[in-house]
């Protein structure tokens, strides 16, 4: 018969313990290290733009200006940068040590009201980059701040394009992404569809309300959102809300696929049973884009998912109008 | 022929005292079930038009209130057993980390489905995972505190409160890896709000589990009256002290699994239920167990029809308030309420 004293109890007790932490240190370790490989070497010449960028609205605008191997750093949960990418921050906050030491020419970040943080931009005038914060939340803005002249908040920087010397092709990006938005948005003028419900959450409910950009996308595809214009931009509602709205379409929007449900799971049936008009003639829908919540230049292809959920019988004529074309300024499409 | 016994003066003042405080016990449990009836009624009429409603919609209500009901008495009754169990008047169902472990149980879930695990992303789905981890909590705690299947009360207390800490810190943690569009959505669910997905076969599930837990509470009320003593003395009167540590141990991480399964983690109702209705009717664990589940669906419904109410007539349109969020604010000043006098007649010795 074995017998256990009180010491060998706390032997083991301690062996167990120890053991929990060094499994969860290692599954940190594990996480934090996804991006932590050295950053490419592709641009380190003299003169060469080395570019740290803390908005993912910004890094899409930088991809799609063709800028992938500028990109030094970005922020930890960008979803749309570049892979190898050194991260430094994220939108609150910044790894000062991390991104001095990749000695960046320019920095991008989305500050929000609280402005450029005092630290960075002493940093800046030390070693001599330039520091650029824009206020992106509407289609507008994003387009102001990729090929605006002066939209910068906290300091007198203009755009992204003009920051960067890229002012042309800047500007033509901007006007294909407003040009595409612009073809969807007459496509869905004559015949919107009224009563959409667009939802971000599940566990619980969280819709989309008036006055934000997803809604601003919506109505380009040629939707009405259902909710009226209320004090919360993404309110939580219960089911009695949702039944009792009557959407005629539900839009599952989300930007990752885990947490609110499956991939796999039929969107309808987490409504199912209820009398909900969307549910009843199918049309809840599921958007799963990794840059779907994102104001940048990705949103003409967010749009025209939506547009295609929305009008299904106009899929051809979405097709057409994302298809890259001349500008009428005699810029090319995207 | 007989004759009775010639009572004292006082058997028969200590015999009045106890009438006295038992009609006081029943009027008291009266008052809190018509509360809950009270409430109960409420939350079928309040909604987005008040009034009895057309089926579709009632079913929707009765679903909400049966949560409310059971998420309420299970985190009530849970409270009063751990302060029963830890001698403690501060144990409550967060103290021991069953709470956090199961918000940590739903945060990995959803952050291992956002990696692609999809096995792990039903459970999150489903909240099953924050079941999971409330369970995997208790057994931890049980595991790192018991010595030879003896529960040491402050060993719990203070293995719970590493517990507790270490999940804290690995919920942030999960929070801060997680995708930011995902990272809000983990915060929402923290708050506390009510399962608009969980199944009426899941709500009768986790109704009968709590049904039985809070029955064997008030069946073990008399050993827990008798535990409140020290050890040497809870043996000398023929407890068995191991034995009833490890069942309401379980019972209070069943209940407390069972409530964050359909509602998240909500926070007060398990540490303020139970202390007002001791303040109210007394120590015994019996009465106390029974007022705490009265007490405590009547606090959760009723913050839920209020929440409802608002969103509703107050601020039409506005976004639905986290439940926790409103039982503190309810739960806090009532508790004030009722402790005040007892706090302000304390003098110094």
């Amino acid at each position: 018969m074995n017998t256990v004293t009180g010491s060998q109890h706390d032997r083991r007790n301690a062996a167990t313990t120890l053991a929990c932490l060094v499994m969860l240190t290692s599954f940190a370790t594990s996480l934090s290290c996804r991006r932590g490989s050295p950053p490419p070497a592709a641009t380190d010449g003299a003169g060469a733009r080395r570019i740290v960028s803390l908005a993912p609205s910004v890094t899409q605008m930088l991809l799609d200006l063709g800028l992938e191997r500028e990109i030094v750093g970005a922020g930890a949960h960008d979803p749309v940068a570049p892979r190898g990418v050194r991260a430094v921050g994220d939108l609150f906050q910044i790894d000062f040590e991390a991104l001095d030491a990749l000695a960046p020419t320019h920095v991008f970040l989305q500050p929000g009201r609280s402005g450029v943080p005092p630290r960075l931009e002493a940093l800046a005038v030390e070693r001599g980059f330039v520091v650029a914060g824009y206020d992106i939340e509407t289609v507008d803005d994003a387009l102001d701040a990729l090929a605006g002249a002066e939209v910068a908040t906290g300091s007198a920087t203009p755009g992204v394009g003009a920051t960067l010397g890229l002012d042309d092709a800047a500007r033509r990006l901007a006007t294909a992404t407003r040009g595409a938005l612009e073809r969807l948005r007459t496509l869905g003028d004559g015949n919107p569809v009224d009563r959409v419900l667009v939802l971000v959450g599940i566990q619980p409910i969280t819709a989309v309300g008036p006055g934000t950009f997803l809604d601003e996308i919506v109505t380009i595809a040629g939707g009405r959102n259902v909710l009226p214009r209320g004090a919360t931009r993404y309110p939580v509602l219960d089911l009695e809300r949702v039944v009792t709205l009557a959407p005629r379409v539900i839009l599952i929007v989300h930007s990752t696929t885990g947490q609110m449900l499956d991939a796999s799971t039929p969107p309808a049936r987490i409504f199912a049973g209820l009398g909900i008009p969307a549910v009843e003639s199918g049309r809840v829908h599921a958007v799963f884009d990794e840059v779907a919540l994102l104001p940048s230049t990705s949103m003409p292809r967010v749009a025209g998912a939506i547009a295609r959920a929305l009008h299904p019988e106009r899929a051809a004529a979405v097709d057409a109008a994302l298809a890259p074309r001349a500008e009428p300024d005699g810029s090319g499409g995207r | 022929m007989s004759t009775s016994p010639p009572r004292t003066a006082g058997s028969s003042n200590a015999s009045a005292d106890a009438n006295a405080c038992a009609a006081r016990t029943r009027r008291v449990l009266v008052a809190l079930a018509a509360l809950v009836l009270l409430a109960a009624v409420a939350r079928l009429l309040v909604g987005e038009s008040f009034g009895w409603p057309p089926p579709r919609i009632r079913e929707l209500r009765v679903l909400r209130l049966a949560i409310g009901l059971t998420v309420g008495a299970a985190l009530a009754v849970s409270g009063a057993v751990l302060q029963a169990l830890l001698r403690n008047p501060l144990a409550s169902p967060y103290i021991l980390g069953l709470s956090s472990g199961a918000t940590l149980g739903y945060l990995l879930a959803g952050f291992f489905s956002v990696a692609g695990w999809s096995a792990i992303a039903q459970f999150g789905a489903d909240q099953t995972s924050a079941f999971v981890g409330a369970l995997a909590v208790m057994l931890v705690v049980y595991a790192l505190a018991q010595r030879r299947g003896w529960i040491d009360p402050i060993a719990v207390l203070l293995i719970g409160v590493v517990v507790n800490a270490l999940n804290g810190a690995a919920i942030m943690f999960v929070s801060y890896v997680a995708p930011t569009n995902t990272r809000g959505q983990m915060m929402l669910w923290m708050l506390g709000y009510f399962s608009d997905f969980a199944t009426p076969t899941t709500i009768g599930c986790v109704a009968a589990l709590s049904a039985l837990g809070i029955g064997v509470s008030v069946a073990l009320g008399r050993a827990m009256d008798v535990a409140v003593f020290s050890t040497s003395e809870s043996w000398s009167l023929g407890l068995d002290v191991r034995r009833l540590r490890i069942v309401l141990f379980v019972i209070a991480g069943l209940l407390t699994a069972g409530s964050v399964l359909l509602a998240g983690p909500i926070g007060f109702v398990g540490l303020v239920c139970p202390h007002i209705v001791r303040l109210l009717i007394g120590p015994r664990h019996r009465p106390l167990i029974i007022g705490s589940a009265l007490a405590g669906a009547a606090l959760i419904v009723a913050a839920d029809t209020a929440i409802k109410a608002a969103s509703t007539y107050l601020f039409p349109g506005a976004s639905l308030v986290p439940i926790g969020v409103l039982t503190a604010f309810i739960g806090g000043p009532v508790f004030l309420f009722f402790l005040w006098p007892q706090v302000s007649g304390r003098r110094e010795p």
